[in-house]
């Protein structure tokens, strides 16, 4: 079975060739990107945290005498259908959108763990069947494994974010196992063992230390595609119920009035493009730290 | 290894058709599990619950001998293998029709539909990648544009290409299934992420085949830059784009279900989320199964493409 990880796509465009040496220019954009990406994640990760800070409107008050407003100074990206103010609702989405992957990232991120885990420290027939099952959960599109999840749980924000967990985690468990083949065979776990250190201490002081690294650059690379699956998830009615205000959401309700207030259909679309864009130039950026590859 | 009867060639085609065997087995048994998790009462799911009051004890009696919900749980997933392995994939809770037949009235418009968006994605990968493998100023350009597109969510493409192109422009039609010109849409829709993907790692082979002697004793022999690319190098850009043709079918088939909404098209994209909202399992597990099979038959393809397009691998043993 061939690996989908919408990551290798973006993983394989890194590598510099040695025939094309990066100008100065090149490296400026590249800091310059990278600049961008962490000052709108900040202030992403602000209007997650502490909504009140940046807008000026609640998200839910609603005012049937302004509905689907263009651009003024007291709504400076107009209203929408119930007259609710949009970049409010944009601003208070930050937390749902954002905390949507974060959770589905983090569950995935330790149920993968734990698969891997034992995949990768027990005995071949457990190994074999827990890898085999991956294959079969990476079989399925992990947009309809996470659209079976909800099928069977239902629909909802908490819901939602276990359903893609489960879709992702395999893609974790995957690469966790392959890394612990590897540590497992190291000198210094060889010498913790040989020392008499309990099997529980090996693991967890030496093991699961040296299998974390590049799990975190992998995650880093999935959330953004989190974010994505989160927000469609909610696009299709399947996530967080209005009149939340969420990303996905509000896409979903622009949807209908696309004549009459086009940009609507644009603002929480390019938040949710923006954020993804910013978490993946800073992954690259941390994955080429990583591997040792920032060597100017 | 011992058994000297079977051809090398035979084995391995045996060993990938078990092996698919098994993952669709696994799915299965994964949607097998999920029905066993929904919560309430089975009887009473299949009855259609919503319906006022629900159905009376009798019915519901009814239905647990019809389905033998009554039996051990093991003799129910034998029941349900042995039906699947006979192509029935149950019976829709909320429409009381065959699932089998749902997904056979709404397959058509959805294979138009992804296979249009591949062709469309491969193509603009080839056409991406062969014109910006190694030219530094094109590379960085496209490359950028490949990132955005793989962050963008298909969805706001879809609602984009409607505002523009439908409402503003008035091109395309808005929605619906019929013709050509209500395709088009969301084939592009479909096909900008698998393109993306797909020219990436394309420009890549391209880049590292570049790089390779025989590059240089083409271009020796007098032959042009573009015949170098398209004739020499294009074998080479193929193999990383069969390596993502798992993850390229993965996304098609996650992507019908958006663009299906966002474009208001019948298929079976429309046809899952009208499931998965109406907790309508069986229809749900239906097309979960499909895509396994979908999937298992794509690769077995892929895994003997390999061979067509790279030589090497014909002269080892698989």
């Amino acid at each position: 079975m061939t690996a989908r990880l919408p990551a290798t796509a973006s993983r394989t465009e890194c590598p510099p060739t040695p025939a094309a040496p990066r100008s100065a220019p090149g490296q400026w954009a590249r800091r310059g990107g990278l600049l961008c990406a962490s000052v709108f994640l900040l202030l992403v990760g602000v209007a997650a945290a502490w909504p009140g800070l940046l807008s000026v409107h609640t998200p839910d008050v609603t005012d049937l005498s302004a509905t689907l407003q263009g651009a003024s100074p007291e709504h400076l990206l107009g209203t929408d259908r119930l007259g609710r103010d949009t970049l409010s609702r944009l601003i208070y989405g930050a937390r749902i959108s954002l905390l949507l992957g974060l959770t589905a990232t983090g569950l995935g991120f330790l149920a993968g763990l734990v698969w891997g885990l034992t995949a990768g420290l027990s005995g071949r027939v457990v190994d074999e069947v827990a890898m085999r099952s991956a294959d079969v959960f990476m079989s399925v599109p992990s947009m309809l494994m996470v659209l079976l999840v909800i099928a069977i749980f239902g629909a909802g924000e908490r819901n939602a974010a276990l359903a893609v967990a489960v879709g992702i985690a395999p893609g974790f468990a995957r690469l966790v196992r392959g890394q612990t083949l590897v540590v497992k065979n190291t000198g210094y776990v060889a010498a913790a063992v040989s020392l008499g250190l309990p099997a529980r201490a090996v693991i967890l002081r030496h093991i699961v230390p040296n299998v974390l690294p590049p799990l975190f650059v992998y995650a880093t690379m999935t959330l953004g595609q989190t974010i994505i699956v989160g927000a469609s998830l909610s696009f299709l009615g399947l996530g967080p119920q209005p009149p939340t205000p969420e990303w996905g959401l509000m896409l979903a309700e622009a949807r209908g009035y696309l004549q009459r207030a086009p940009l609507l259909g644009v603002y929480p679309g390019l938040a949710i493009t923006l954020t993804v864009l910013s978490i993946a130039t800073v992954g690259r950026a941390l994955q080429l730290r990583f591997e040792g590859r920032d060597a100017r | 290894m011992n058994e000297r009867t079977l051809s090398p060639q035979a084995r391995w085609w045996i060993r990938r058709g078990l092996l698919g065997i098994v993952v669709v087995w696994g799915a299965a048994t994964v949607t097998f599990i999920g029905m066993q998790l929904l919560p309430g009462d089975k009887a009473t799911l299949i009855a259609g619950g919503g319906s006022l009051g629900g159905a009376t004890p009798e019915v519901l009696a009814a239905i647990t001998r019809e389905y033998g919900l009554d039996r051990p749980l093991i003799a129910q997933y034998g029941d349900f293998l042995a039906r699947l392995i006979h192509g029935d994939l149950g019976t829709s809770y909320q429409r009381g029709a065959p699932v089998a037949e749902l997904i056979w009235s709404q397959l058509g418009s959805t294979v138009v539909l992804a296979l249009g968006a591949a062709v469309l994605g491969f193509v603009l990968a080839v056409v991406l990648a062969t014109s910006t493998a190694a030219r530094p100023r094109g590379r960085a350009v496209t490359s950028t544009v490949e990132l955005v597109l793989l962050s963008t969510p298909s969805a706001w493409v879809g609602i984009l290409a409607l505002t523009v192109f439908s409402f503003e422009l008035r091109i395309f039609p808005a929605i619906g299934n019929d013709g050509i010109a209500s395709l088009v849409l969301p084939w592009v829709t479909l096909a900008l992420p698998i393109a993306a993907a797909l020219a990436q790692v394309m420009r890549d082979g391209l880049e590292r085949a570049l790089e390779q002697p025989f590059a240089t004793t083409v271009l020796s022999r007098g032959a042009t830059h573009g015949r170098l690319r398209w004739r020499h190098l294009a074998r080479h850009s193929l193999i990383p784009v069969l390596t993502l043709s798992g993850w390229s079918l993965a996304e098609l088939l996650g992507g019908v279900v958006i663009v299906e909404t966002v474009f208001a098209r019948a298929g079976i994209g429309q046809l899952l989320v009208t499931a998965v909202t109406s907790r309508d399992f069986p229809v749900v597990a239906g097309v979960v199964i499909l895509s396994a099979v979908v999937f298992v038959v794509v690769n077995v393809i892929v895994d003997a493409l390999y061979r067509v397009v790279d030589p090497r691998l014909r002269e080892t043993t698989p």
